[in-house]
């Protein structure tokens, strides 16, 4: 993972403590919804809501190792049933990591979010398959009615 | 962090809010010194009480103000061998303000600081015992970004961003948003993008267009006074003294002091 050393913050070595804010800009929630963050640290997974910051970005914190290698994905659900995720990105966990909504179109979910694992949330765009197509076809159309895309 | 610039906000006059602001172009060429210099005279005209920090290895503030007098201490020591501030600082009587020199060994700064223990806040700390006896500090920055360069955002609040409209690139603009974002990411501390000060122009076809830009894209506030491409600018460079002292009826002069008191907005 590529990181200027420039920004890197002397006065914190690399594994200490940290919190870490996640910062999520231009997301419009509708009745219902929550907007959640999953970071999987050392492959094991953390998931918390976020709370709003202002109209349209929502933050949350989790204690971390400094510059620790870490995958998040920010994610809408709705009585725990996952609508919308962000693509699960890697990075390494510093004072604050932000990012612009931008939603992965045609992923599937489980239902049930208490039971969510690394596995829940997974892309569906290679499947090719009719039923998956129609599935995707579904969800964009969620996205074009929501987002405007 | 707060504690550092809460006691430095509107101490001196209440309604006026001035802050450490930063200075700040990784273009060269774009007015950032005598943008520094005479905003720095104009707030001390109205009675502010201003500290001018020249961080840039080249010296053009230090020069501009007070020639080719050489100093004992300068900022490179207050960065680099955490010299006591006060006695680093120069009054200059020509722009009324006070002034830590730079000088050209600021070009090695970055070097020696890599290794060191928080590198990135030695000159926030270091003006940690004048700040509160300061209306306003102004950071004028080397043109490049390197550890100087994030030490001067680390002790501000604010930034200003001058640049020519002939030679305007939007990139320029996205590389300074990018550095700021870096800053709040790895670093934790935020600065604030006050506004864009169009510089040196001589055409308002083009600036019309940057302006439209500038403001479309990135959203940023465009400071309405521009900045002419005047020879009395170079002039008073040479001189030593303030546009506003040197061609008071200038356009350049008027257009400082009326940037100045929009800044203070």
């Amino acid at each position: 993972m590529k990181q200027n050393p420039l920004f890197t913050d002397s006065t914190v070595t690399q594994g200490a403590n940290i919190q870490t804010q996640f910062e999520i800009k231009n997301v419009t929630l509708r009745e219902g919804e929550a907007l959640c963050l999953k970071v999987v640290i050392d492959g094991v997974m953390n998931c918390l809501e976020l709370t709003r910051k202002d109209d349209t970005t929502f933050i949350g914190f989790i204690w971390v190792e400094h510059r620790k290698e870490i995958s998040y994905q920010f994610f809408i659900q709705r009585g725990g049933d996952v609508l919308y995720a962000t693509e699960m990105k890697k990075g390494v966990a510093i004072h604050i990591i932000m990012e612009n909504w931008l939603p992965v179109a045609g992923f599937k979910w489980k239902e049930g979010f208490s039971q969510l694992s690394t596995d829940d949330i997974e892309l569906a765009v290679s499947s090719g398959q009719d039923s998956d197509k129609e599935s995707a076809d579904d969800v964009i159309g969620d996205l074009i009615d929501k987002w405007g895309l | 962090m707060l504690d550092f610039f809460t006691e430095l906000r509107g101490t001196r006059e209440e309604g006026i809010k001035l802050s450490v602001l930063s200075i700040i172009n990784q273009k060269g060429g774009v007015a950032k010194t005598t943008t520094a210099v005479n905003v720095a005279h104009a707030w001390a005209k109205l009675g502010k009480k201003v500290l001018l920090v020249d961080l840039d290895p080249q010296a053009s503030a230090t020069r501009s103000i007070f020639g080719d007098r050489e100093f004992d201490y300068t900022s490179f020591d207050l960065v680099l061998n955490q010299k006591p501030v006060k006695e680093i600082i120069q009054h200059s009587e020509g722009f009324g303000v006070d002034v830590i020199p730079g000088e050209i060994l600021l070009s090695g700064v970055d070097i020696q600081l890599a290794a060191q223990f928080g590198r990135e806040k030695f000159l926030r700390k270091s003006l940690v015992p004048v700040k509160s006896q300061y209306d306003a500090i102004i950071i004028d920055c080397s043109p490049t970004l390197g550890l100087l360069t994030v030490n001067a955002l680390m002790a501000s609040q604010e930034i200003i961003i001058p640049i020519c409209p002939e030679y305007f690139s939007l990139k320029g603009i996205e590389l300074i948003t990018d550095t700021l974002n870096n800053i709040r990411s790895g670093l934790g501390h935020s600065v604030h993008i006050k506004g864009i000060v169009i510089t040196r122009f001589k055409n308002r076809k083009v600036i019309k267009s940057v302006i439209e830009k500038v403001t479309q894209t990135y959203g940023l506030r465009v400071f309405s006074e521009f900045i002419p491409d005047n020879i009395v600018v170079e002039e008073a460079h040479h001189n030593h003294l303030p546009v506003a002292k040197y061609a008071p009826r200038s356009k350049a002069a008027k257009s400082y002091d009326a940037l100045a008191q929009e800044l203070l907005v």
